[in-house]
């Protein structure tokens, strides 16, 4: 578990995190003050603009404010930063992507934004002064009586308004996956790179829900005024904003304009920051210098059950296979005393493993996608889908038999496909939970190495206990499908199963591409030849993930024909999976190809299936 | 430093160079040369290049369908029209619109537009006269800095040899992309709406058949499949990689290893560094240089050459992805490229008829950086000499247009640039013997001559020639001649004169070992 107690979070996770907040908050003036700068803006008396900019920025009021600012948006960031997992989720139809944004917990987050929203822009109110700074200001005809200052309403529902829809996006489009950026490049480059094009991507951002926020004013802007001005006993006879014409003020709209932009920065740029700092590679030590510290070697660390720390695991490792040649010679180094090659057995075990576990699944994916077609044939039921993968999902539970297949193979019923917990929507840094509790397929490849302790593959009898009540809400939703609205939320998404074997497979690529690297590092830099035992394993757990991808290649193209589904609710956050997918395959293929190239014809020496060696001889000829 | 006057006389008028015999140069005439070229080259298979008789339309026209409308002023309302302009040539379309239209705009907008107009001018002059390659054209920006010497005229446009398959691309002058192979008669045609303007062409290493083509406004990836005998692969099969501000790509390259695309623009200060299967670019540039022209991707994939525009060029560290930088060029770097061991990198400027060296041993352990040596050595001179060749003065040498160095470090062939000169012969491709050990060495070797009337447009080797280096010279008709180098290379002479690898260093080295295979 990721737990309190956990030393990478001790060690490294809280100061990348406080490194990232504290840039956040130091860069927050230099952002407030290019805001103000802005704000202040006038073409016709350049030289007020500029003193009385350099005036604001420097004054007592302004520094209380930005302080206030700052509190505000550091907690956002920190909130932010609890939902920051690194596998995407897949959401097998569109009730699961409402359910999944509705939780308790992310609706909590989306108050707090919509609270933080409206917080900042009172704050901002208070640097543009006039009727922005208080909700009451004197009415212009009598001294006598108060008016509600419907300026500053505005400016603080707006906050509120962009607060829920930075919430709600953050979620649906997968803003919370932590992405490992192919090349390293200095912190300080990567934020100057980013700077230009995220004000820009404020200001167009902030335009698009300016317009959207005009038109709920305009509707409903009524309710909240009435509210103040009856609940505060407020003249009703004035009213600035209530028709078209009035809404038309330059000044409003630019400061609304501005201040929609800064808030929108203010969030990305932290979230920005935070990925930097996290998903920088970190250098796991190759040795403990005493026992007790040996949990924090790298080739430990790469059976952890965390994910997030797997994931920088083999980040380190993809990393020091490509770059390191010092710390390569280490894996290549053998065991004092003994002579054993340790280092090296442990780290390509690791891999090796997580890739027969993928090629694992894709076999027991495609063997119950046939024995759900054969099955469907023989007992045809009334309302069927056209699509093929939801023909498994929906029709398997018609009959008991198919039933006990589905259960017996790596479906899940829940609400969202997603590993390592299949029923949580998400996973926090802090709950990354226990291995993947996929069950064992039913037919497995078994790759024939024998040398190596082989523990089988992630086996968990834990589905398979509740079956009555499973089935029981089966024939219930059976029923309710047949409302319009429920069928459509409930139809499947396209290849949804297909993308839930994938959510991980940025490990499976660092790992191939760490193996391939490493195996063809050591044609020259091995000098006791620990990796040339291990080829013939390498290169079969390779050609066989190899062909298990290029089956459900051929699989997907089937569905797909069926068309995209192309709504708000069924895309974006598993977009992603696709193209890890691809990617999967593109990477296996390059690393397949570079150790074939490094090695040459002396491959034909390893003792292969023929259907392997026909594909070791296309792959030679550059023929696949 | 080497000169050419060191060089053998090139070879007469009407002579044709066929291939290298263990350091000579074998001329025959014309007659003969064509008798031994359908001979072929001593069971070496290679793709027929064949120049394309028929008539390809191109997908990407040309002209636009504007072209054949006249413009109507009459009736449309001002507003309107001034809308249309902004949509079709941008914002100081408008605003040149507005200024020409004074009758019927008001004057206060006119007057305006007419001073921000001024205002545009004059930053975009400015700039100008920093980086004078941002007021050329888009296609004088591509003849400027695409590889080939003349790339408007030329029939052959880029050209691209598969890393390790006898199988090589040719992108021609109507934007069609070929693909040859020594294997198979299928010749897939790859067009694409986007593909217009190719300047470059790059095969990913590691990969049965993935194209990436630098187009005006995107780079296209193929994906195709290399036992199909579609002649014509579907546009579905190529993805587009665009970026708003990084166009036209003049230049590409692929990691060493097959993992990263990097494409860059002369008007772009950022390379786009892009992980291809998943579309995303990650941003990569220093200020300064006004654009990258050329990339050059070292062997061993430690080191990245980005040359600029200006007379900057700077070698990237793949790391850390830190750069160092070389200033004080006579020009801006024109060709280059690095020795098969990665600490070499030849190079020549756009307006000194020099090659250069640049030493990348100098890494100090600890201390990152790219470990090149403070200055570049002039290490070969190839200002114009005059050789007498059969009583005729024949003026050899100039600017150099593009390098080509063999993969075994042996062969560097130089074309130069064309010249206005009558007498001059800009056409000879200057042969020069390399030697990296113990210290970089030039040996000008001679020349080679080529049909007359054909003039040589790019030059290239092909990377897995196993009996010496293959030259490939493509010229401004469409031909393409592969000329053979046959040597023996030092490091195989080497290997002959050294005592079996077992008896003299015992475990360090299992080049020649077979491997070690596992019975379960």
């Amino acid at each position: 578990m990721f737990g309190k107690s956990h030393w990478f979070l001790r060690e490294v996770y809280y100061w990348r995190l406080g490194a990232s907040l504290a840039w956040s908050m130091l860069l927050l003036p230099v952002q407030i003050s290019l805001y103000l700068f802005l704000t202040n803006f006038s073409i016709l008396s350049p030289y007020q603009w500029i003193t009385g900019w350099l005036f604001q920025i420097f004054s007592a009021s302004s520094v209380g404010l930005t302080l206030l600012i700052g509190c505000c948006s550091f907690w956002s960031a920190f909130w932010i930063v609890y939902f920051f997992t690194v596998s995407p989720v897949v959401h097998k139809d569109r009730l699961s992507v409402i359910l999944d944004v509705s939780k308790p917990s992310r609706l909590l987050h989306t108050a707090w934004c919509a609270l933080s929203g409206g917080f900042t822009m009172w704050c901002l109110g208070g640097f543009l002064g006039d009727r922005y700074s208080s909700l009451v200001v004197l009415c212009d005809d009598s001294r006598s009586k108060l008016c509600l200052s419907e300026h500053h309403l505005m400016m603080v529902l707006f906050g509120v308004y962009l607060g829920i829809v930075h919430s709600i996006s953050h979620f649906l489009y997968g803003c919370n996956v932590l992405s490992f950026p192919v090349i390293k490049q200095l912190k300080f480059f990567l934020v100057k790179s980013y700077f230009l094009p995220s004000f820009f991507q404020a200001i167009s951002a902030s335009l698009k829900q300016l317009f959207y926020f005009y038109l709920l004013y305009f509707i409903f802007g009524t309710l909240p005024r009435g509210w103040l001005q009856s609940n505060l006993a407020l003249d009703h006879s004035i009213s600035l904003l209530d028709s078209v014409y009035n809404m038309l003020d330059f000044r409003l709209f630019w400061y609304l304009w501005l201040s929609g932009a800064l808030l929108h920065h203010l969030w990305h740029f932290a979230i920005f920051l935070f990925k930097i700092f996290n998903s920088e590679v970190y250098e796991f030590p190759m040795e403990a210098p005493i026992l007790e510290q040996e949990e924090l070697c790298l080739h430990q660390v790469l059976s952890t059950n965390v994910p997030f720390v797997k994931y920088q695991a083999f980040h380190d490792l993809h990393n020091l296979a490509e770059h390191s040649k010092k710390r390569r010679k280490w894996i290549y180094s053998l065991s004092q005393p003994g002579g054993h090659p340790h280092r090296w057995n442990r780290v390509y075990s690791q891999c090796v493993e997580l890739i027969d576990s993928l090629t694992n699944q894709l076999l027991a994916y495609h063997d119950e996608l046939a024995s759900g077609k054969s099955l469907q044939r023989q007992f045809p039921s009334v309302g069927q889908k056209a699509n093929q993968s939801s023909n498994v999902l929906t029709n398997s539970v018609d009959h008991p038999a198919v039933y006990q297949t589905a259960l017996n193979g790596s479906h899940d019923y829940s609400q969202t496909y997603s590993r390592p917990i299949w029923t949580e929507g998400y996973q926090s840094i802090e709950n990354l939970g226990v291995d993947s509790p996929y069950s064992s397929a039913h037919e497995c490849y078994q790759p024939h190495s024998t040398q190596l302790r082989r523990r089988p593959i992630h086996s968990d009898d834990s589905v398979r206990t509740d079956q009555p009540p499973v089935y029981r809400r089966e024939t219930r939703l059976q029923r309710l499908k047949q409302l319009r609205l429920v069928a459509y939320l409930l139809e499947p998404l396209p290849d949804a199963a297909s993308r839930a074997l994938f959510t991980d497979c940025q490990l499976h690529i660092w790992a191939l591409e760490a193996l391939s690297a490493l195996v063809i590092c050591s044609y020259s830099e091995d000098t006791f030849g620990v990796v040339q035992q291990t080829i013939p394993t390498i290169l079969l757990s390779m050609l066989a993930l190899n062909n298990a991808l290029d089956k459900h290649f051929k699989l997907l193209s089937n569905i797909k024909e069926h068309g995209q589904l192309k709504d708000i609710l069924s895309l974006k956050s598993s977009t992603s999976v696709a193209q890890l997918r691809v990617d999967l395959r593109g990477s296996l293929k390059t690393s397949l190809h570079g150790i074939i190239a490094t090695f040459g014809h002396n491959l034909h020496n390893i003792h292969l299936s023929p259907e392997y060696k026909k594909q070791l001889t296309q792959l030679m000829e550059y023929k696949e | 430093m080497c000169s050419l006057q060191e060089s053998l006389s090139p070879p007469p008028f009407g002579m044709v160079t066929v291939k290298e015999h263990n350091g000579d140069l074998i001329t025959k005439n014309e007659k003969e040369a064509s008798i031994h070229e359908t001979a072929g080259l001593q069971g070496v298979q290679l793709p027929k290049v064949v120049a394309s008789t028929e008539i390809l339309a191109s997908l990407a026209i040309d002209e636009s369908a504007q072209s054949a409308f006249l413009p109507n002023k009459g009736d449309i309302p001002f507003w309107k029209r001034a809308w249309y302009s902004c949509k079709e040539h941008g914002m100081s379309g408008m605003l040149e619109e507005m200024t020409d239209e004074r009758h019927d705009v008001p004057w206060p907008v006119s007057s305006v537009a007419f001073s921000c107009l001024t205002a545009i001018r004059a930053v975009s002059s400015l700039q100008g006269s920093i980086y004078p390659h941002m007021t050329l054209t888009r296609d004088e920006l591509l003849s400027e800095f695409s590889r080939v010497r003349d790339w408007e005229e030329s029939e052959i446009r880029a050209f691209a040899w598969h890393p390790h398959t006898s199988k090589c691309a040719v992108a021609w002058e109507n934007d069609s992309v070929k693909i040859y192979s020594a294997e198979s008669d299928v010749v897939p045609s790859l067009k694409h709406r986007y593909q217009h303007g190719v300047t470059c062409l790059a095969w990913k290493p590691f990969s049965a058949a993935i194209l990436a083509i630098g187009c005006q406004t995107c780079v296209l990836v193929w994906h195709l499949d290399p036992t199909s005998q579609s002649t014509r692969p579907s546009a579905g099969s190529a993805q587009v990689l665009r970026h708003v501000s990084n166009s036209p790509v003049t230049t590409l390259a692929w990691d060493p290893r097959g993992r990263l695309l990097i494409s860059a623009s002369p008007w772009d200060t950022v390379m786009m560094v892009w992980n291809v299967p998943r579309e995303i670019s990650y941003t990569l540039g220093r200020g300064g240089g006004g654009g990258v022209s050329l990339l050059q991707w070292s062997p061993d994939k430690t080191r990245l050459l980005a040359a600029t525009p200006t007379s900057i060029f700077r070698v990237w560290e793949t790391h850390h992805w830190t750069c160092e930088k070389w200033t004080q060029l006579s020009g801006r770097l024109q060709a280059a490229c690095w020795s098969p061991d990665s600490q070499i990198l030849l190079f020549c400027s756009v307006s000194e008829p020099a090659i250069f060296s640049l030493n990348f041993n100098n890494m100090k352990p600890g201390v990152a950086g790219t470990g090149g040596a403070q200055t570049a050595v002039k290490c070969g001179d190839v200002s114009t000499v005059t050789f007498d060749v059969d009583d005729e003065e024949v003026r050899v040498g100039g600017l150099i247009q593009d390098m080509a160095w063999d993969p075994r470090g042996e062969r560097l062939a130089v074309l130069f640039q064309k010249t206005s000169d009558e007498d001059h012969a800009d056409n000879l491709i200057a042969l020069f013997n390399t030697r990296l050990q113990p210290v970089l060495e030039l040996i000008p070797c001679g020349f080679i001559q080529s049909e007359s009337g054909e003039e040589p447009q790019l030059i290239s080797f092909q990377p897995n020639f196993d009996k010496g280096a293959l030259l490939t010279i493509c010229y401004k008709s469409g031909k393409v001649k592969f000329l053979p180098l046959f040597f023996i290379s030092t490091q195989s002479l080497n290997e002959q004169s050294r005592p079996p690898l077992q008896a003299q260093s015992g475990w360090t080295h299992h080049n020649s070992l077979e491997l070690y295979s596992v019975n379960d």
